[in-house]
């Protein structure tokens, strides 16, 4: 069993929990965080090959890492970001009410 | 026309949308509304364009051959899920102008949320999916807290919180299904055959994470906040568009991974779903909030029909009930500024004060109770004849409860209520979308043909379908009836009291049980 899964499982755990066991706004967004890093953690775990490099600019015979995982991983770093700012948002907009 | 591509139908609402945001001001009136309802109506071009043959159903995205860009197909389902989006998105616009108060970035994001409802139709592989499903989610928070408050602030928090875990859900769900079949492509995954334990716990996790936007009982105890407290725009938005566009991934979910118990799980919690709700609204004393539990109750019985594999009927009510529950929104909406007050036992005569109101209010539940003559029947009859007997009882059941909760919104109508001082009269940008819904709901009951033949459903409903829309009709009168004494309030303020707690208790078992699942599958 690859490490890097087996801890972003847990982290996916860790923070599903916190998301749905705590009632502050603030550790709700941080607990939304780690889940979806330990997700992302998940696809680079499953994209990953034993010494193979980036599939940036390289010989057609290279070992590269499969990179759809890659571009799911970006992504979803990219919508987690603008998830935390909606929401950091929507938290001062409640407390501002 | 060779220049056709069905990505059109994505990018003009998306950029005109980015740019009314960007560049919007307020001293341009109307005028941002009027554009937004043109676009809308551009997108409904578009997709009458598609199911004639002028342009093609299915393109390529991303400069690449097929395995490598992006596939985005809009097939039957899609165009017309996609057809009633941009008819909702742009009478709720024109409401909006009507109403007032909405400046260029409500209706440029408006805009945007049509542009990702549908990139969800469209959508053919995972990834594309998961980040329309995103957008969505996204573009719906801010819209929910649009005109602020703290109620709509907090309710559009918690659907972010809840969607978020969803999507979190969805890409763990995603992962492995990867890491076992190694394509995304939804059209790959339904040859894919051996389906082992793990591409198992994989789309039951996807599910899980679909199901949350489409409103499947448990988990959509955020629904009936975000859709009772956001703007009435918004809300009739939110329950004619993105709660089908969801159900348009779902289907093509269940479709792709085509696993017999996930459909099976899919129709008892949604027949479940369907009798709960219709109960919960019965309780509830806001009117939007008991259109809202009537939302997941109606997507209930889509989602029944859906997990039973008759997706034609299940489609024909989800796009019937985005004309009906977008109609009921908008009336409810202008009742509570009507009336001052959004409580629903003080309101009251309202059918006196603003006639054209009330007549498309009864319409609305009319349709929504499954009248005979009216669009609603024809769905739920077809449902009915969709789904196994065990299934058929507990909607028959909802079904009672539905006509139960209408007449108790439709009691608002009458008698005395007391009337705000202050209220707009329903004329102009506000009256075209009430009268243009209505004729939506009115006309597919009045001739069915047509309807029938573009939801592909069976021969026209015969005796037994009448007789159990009667059924459903008097067993909810008579509860309307009954639940009119003292001892109903008492136990709908317990209700109300407990219901929060309890769903929360549900989400927590529901998710607790997938996080374990999913564990027990990678340390295997």
């Amino acid at each position: 069993m690859n490490p890097l899964v087996v801890a972003a499982v847990l982290l996916v755990q860790v923070g599903g929990a916190g998301m749905i066991l705590q009632r502050d706004g603030f550790r709700r967004v941080v607990s939304l965080a780690v889940a979806s890093s330990g997700a992302v953690l998940l696809w680079t775990g499953i994209g990953w090959r034993p010494g193979a490099t980036a599939p940036i600019d390289v010989a057609a015979q290279a070992a590269v890492v499969d990179p759809l995982p890659q571009a799911v991983t970006l992504t979803a770093i990219v919508i987690g970001l603008a998830t935390t700012a909606v929401g950091l948002a929507l938290l001062l907009a409640a407390r501002d009410e | 026309m060779s220049g056709a591509h069905p990505a059109f139908l994505v990018f003009v609402p998306a950029l005109s949308g980015l740019c009314l945001v960007g560049f919007g001001s307020r001293r341009w009136g109307a005028g941002p509304a009027f554009a937004a309802a043109l676009v809308c109506l551009a997108v409904l071009a578009g997709t009458v364009a598609l199911a004639a043959g002028l342009a093609p159903q299915a393109g390529v995205v991303g400069g690449w051959p097929e395995p490598v860009g992006i596939r985005v197909e809009l097939d039957r389902m899609g165009t017309l899920v996609v057809a009633v989006a941009a008819v909702v998105i742009g009478l709720a616009c024109l409401y909006a102008a009507g109403e007032g108060g909405y400046d260029a970035k409500f209706h440029g994001l408006m805009l945007v949320l049509l542009a990702g409802a549908v990139g969800l139709c469209g959508a053919r592989d995972l990834f594309n999916a998961f980040v329309w499903l995103e957008l969505v989610s996204i573009v719906a928070c801010i819209l929910i807290a649009y005109r602020g408050g703290r109620r709509a602030v907090e309710a559009a928090f918690d659907y972010l919180m809840a969607s978020g875990l969803g999507m979190v859900f969805f890409l763990v769900g995603v992962a492995l299904v990867y890491r076992q079949v190694g394509t995304l492509a939804m059209s790959d995954l339904a040859g894919f055959t051996g389906k082992g334990p793990v591409i198992r716990a994989g789309a039951a996790l996807c599910v899980a994470g679909v199901g949350l936007k489409a409103a499947l009982a448990p988990l959509h105890v955020w629904l009936p906040a975000a859709h009772g407290e956001a703007p009435t725009p918004v809300s009739a938005t939110l329950s004619g568009v993105m709660v089908k566009a969801s159900f348009v991934a779902l289907a093509r979910l269940l479709g792709a991974f085509d696993i017999g118990f996930l459909g099976g799980a899919v129709m008892v919690l949604g027949a479940a779903g369907a009798v709960g709700a219709a109960l919960l609204a019965l309780a509830q004393s806001d009117p939007k909030r008991l259109l809202a539990y009537s939302t997941v109750s109606q997507m209930g019985f889509v989602l029944a029909a859906l997990g039973a594999g008759a997706t034609g009927p299940a489609l024909a009510h989800a796009c019937f009930h985005a004309a009906f529950k977008s109609l009921l929104f908008l009336c409810a909406g202008y009742a509570i500024a009507l009336s001052g007050t959004r409580d629903i036992s003080k309101m009251g005569g309202l059918l006196r004060i603003s006639p054209a109101m009330g007549v498309a209010l009864l319409v609305g539940a009319a349709a929504m109770s499954g009248v005979p003559g009216t669009s609603g029947f024809l769905s739920k009859s077809a449902v009915a004849g969709g789904v196994p007997t065990a299934v058929f009882a507990a909607l028959l059941l909802a079904a009672a409860g539905t006509v139960a909760a209408m007449a108790k919104l439709c009691a608002m109508l009458f008698g005395r209520g007391r009337r705000a001082p202050v209220c707009e009269p329903l004329t102009g940008f506000r009256l075209v979308p009430l009268v243009v819904l209505a004729a939506g709901c009115i006309v597919p009951g009045v001739l069915p043909g047509p309807a029938m033949r573009l939801f592909g459903l069976g021969p026209p409903a015969g005796a037994g379908a009448m007789l159990s829309a009667l059924a459903a009709l008097l067993l909810g009168v008579a509860t309307f009836l009954l639940t009119r004494g003292a001892w109903w309030g008492a136990v709908s303020r317990l209700l109300r009291r407990r219901e929060p707690a309890l769903g929360r208790m549900l989400f927590v078992i529901y998710v607790a049980t997938a996080a374990l699942a999913a564990g027990s599958v990678f340390v295997r």
